[in-house]
């Protein structure tokens, strides 16, 4: 049983300054990267930055990154 | 739930229910089993620490794999599951006679023969365990000791203190009679787990750390029996790997900031098919 999770990008407008998700899961599932291809992360826009789930084989699907996003754009499904 | 639970529990904690310790399942067949496993324990275990000592990997993966593997078998004759001490205490409750006796593991393991880590607990005529079996060995029995309900508890809370997992034990399963204190260096089962094959259940729980509540004191960390929790220098916190997490709680008695939340694993879609 392995996990999907997505993201929707226009809500998460601001990951780096919330990173709530990523703080949350206990097995790191998540990650941080960005939709400006290869740049010092200082050098990008704030909306370039999307966080995706990288590591499916270890979710759980305890659901914490969902819960914890305050603009409700992520979502696991499996 | 854990299969035990399914089979012997109706979908319920099957260590919870009452007819699972019953006088009623204790024929002759298992009173000669349980005869025979304190007769013969010492020597059992020695035999097979030594058989699994010789595994080499090959064969380790092939018992592993296979149906007839050593941890398999021993579902129906002795096996456990780990418990947290609120469970304990719940079964402590119904039970009529508590016997505190010395580990078999540990007289193998540290040839320390005194050190009482086990619970024998019955619902019924309160001296089974002293006297219908124990006595017969007066060497063993004179360092048994039977205690009250409440003498129980607390020295399940000191050893939960310092980080001994709770479990039940069957004695031809479904039929529980032991609570145990472990710790990886002290038991055999913890022992067997470390050789591919693990004679007991995970808890019906698992553990997980409120970021917002942790300040990385890590005492979380030394205490964990499993190895189950990680600090991140950089975010100065903890977090539990529930993949390694056995649920057996022990990490939230030290936690000074109640951070750590206990959950039901059986809510969490992958956990609970991890067994
Ligand atoms: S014991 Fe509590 S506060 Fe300390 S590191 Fe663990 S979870 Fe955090
Ligand atoms: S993290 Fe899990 S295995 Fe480790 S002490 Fe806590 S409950 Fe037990």
């Amino acid at each position: 049983m392995l996990a999907t999770i997505t993201v929707n990008d226009e809500k998460c407008n601001d990951p780096l300054s919330c990173r709530k998700c990523l703080l949350v899961c206990p097995t790191y599932v998540l990650g941080l990267g960005t939709s400006a291809g290869a740049h010092k992360f200082k050098e990008i826009e704030p909306e370039h930055f999307i966080v995706r789930g990288v590591r499916f084989d270890k979710c759980t699907g305890c659901m914490k990154c969902a819960e914890v996003c305050p603009k409700n754009a992520v979502q696991v499904s499996f | 739930m854990c299969e035990f639970c399914i089979e012997h529990g109706q979908g319920t904690k099957w260590y919870l229910q009452t007819k699972n310790y019953a006088e009623e399942l204790l024929n002759e067949e298992r009173k000669r089993y349980i005869a025979d496993f304190y007769e013969k324990f010492e020597e059992m275990a020695a035999n097979g620490l030594a058989a699994l000592d010789k595994l080499v990997p090959a064969d380790l993966a092939a018992a592993k794999a296979g149906r007839s593997s050593l941890a398999e078998g021993m579902k129906e004759q002795h096996f456990g599951q780990v418990i947290p001490l609120e469970d304990v205490e719940k079964i402590l409750d119904f039970t009529t006679s508590i016997t505190r006796v010395p580990c078999a593991c540990r007289s193998v393991l540290h040839g320390v023969y005194d050190d009482r880590y086990c619970f024998n607990v019955a619902t019924f005529k309160s001296d089974f365990w002293p006297k219908g079996v124990f006595e017969q060995w007066p060497d063993y029995s004179k360092d048994i000791e039977i205690l009250t309900k409440e003498e129980a508890k607390k020295e399940f809370q000191k050893l939960d203190r310092n980080g001994l997992v709770h479990s039940v034990w069957t004695y031809h399963t479904p039929f529980i009679a032991a609570i145990c204190n472990c710790a990886s260096r002290d038991c055999l089962g913890f022992r067997m787990m470390e050789r591919g094959q693990r004679p007991f259940f995970k808890a019906e729980y698992v553990a997980a750390i409120d970021i917002e509540k942790c300040n990385g004191c890590r005492d979380c960390v030394k205490i964990c029996p499993f190895g189950a929790i990680s600090y991140s220098p950089t975010l100065q916190k903890c977090s539990i790997d529930q993949m390694k997490c056995f649920g057996c709680g022990v990490c939230r008695g030290v936690c000074a900031l109640d951070a750590i939340a206990f959950l039901d694993r059986n809510a969490i879609p992958v956990l609970a098919k991890e067994w």
